[in-house]
């Protein structure tokens, strides 16, 4: 397959009503909005549960040069709870019911293979 | 318990006699010897209420020094269970770390050379768009 064939993009899609998934999702668009999304995507699926204690998240997001005070601002003023749900409603919308589910083109691939994500892309570009 | 046992032994200690019970005996014969069965019984009864407050002495003493050594001992254990645990808790934070920082540097090694914006990889401009929807519960 050639390269620059595709872009890659996480969206939330909260599962479990526990509150511990909407912080984790509120945390990454912050992150986002400091330019460190992926950081806290990747430490957030670690296996880490010290991620949803505020002095674990601080202390990355210290480690990463941000601005933990606007970073706290972010997620305490629940800035991106909008565009979270948004994310997840349209997900409904495409027929995502858990997670993890992907979409290429706007279209859910039923089984949830590395090889059926490449053929839906090839399907999608004509190869 | 002993204390009580003691206690309630002296004060039972009468041999129920009554000191009125003979018949046939002068009058202050009878008194005099009333009073020497009561004075007798009083010395007894006396003798048995001390020795029990002595046995109940003895047996608090060592009640207390029992306790306290129970006490000291249960603290001993509970110490060691304590220092035990978080020696534990220490291993299994340290193996969190240890995987978590693992995990996430693998992540962070598939995404190597990919422009980022946002919560987007790869080149913009790409034609297909292809979207994961996550939860990191």
């Amino acid at each position: 397959m050639r390269s620059g064939l595709a872009r890659f993009e996480f969206r939330h899609f909260i599962v479990f009503d526990d509150g511990a998934s909407l912080y984790a999702a509120e945390l990454t668009e912050c992150a986002a909005d400091q330019g460190a999304f992926w950081e806290f995507h990747d430490r957030l699926l670690a296996p880490d549960e010290r991620m949803y204690e505020w002095e674990t998240a601080a202390a990355l997001a210290d480690s990463l040069g941000l601005d933990v005070g606007r970073l706290r601002e972010c997620v305490a003023n629940h800035e991106h709870l909008r565009a979270i749900e948004a994310g997840h409603v349209g997900g409904l919308e495409l027929g995502v019911r858990g997670t993890p589910s992907v979409t290429v083109d706007g279209v859910l691939v039923e089984e949830l293979t590395a090889a059926n994500v490449i053929a839906a892309v090839q399907a999608a570009v004509g190869e | 318990m002993g204390l009580l046992v003691g206690l309630l032994a002296a004060c039972g200690g009468g041999d129920g006699q009554s000191a009125t019970g003979a018949t046939g005996t002068p009058s202050s014969e009878r008194t005099e010897r009333a009073e020497a069965v009561a004075e007798t019984e009083a010395q007894q009864q006396g003798a048995q209420v001390e020795q029990a407050q002595q046995g109940a002495q003895i047996e608090t003493g060592d009640a207390v020094s029992s306790a306290e050594e129970q006490s000291e001992a249960v603290a001993q254990e509970e110490a060691a269970v304590e220092a035990e645990f978080e020696d534990e808790s220490e291993q299994t934070i340290s193996f969190d770390e240890q995987l978590a920082e693992r995990a996430a540097a693998a992540l962070t090694e598939h995404r190597r050379g990919l422009a980022v914006e946002r919560n987007v990889l790869g080149d913009p401009d790409a034609p297909v768009l292809i979207v994961e929807y996550g939860d990191f519960q």
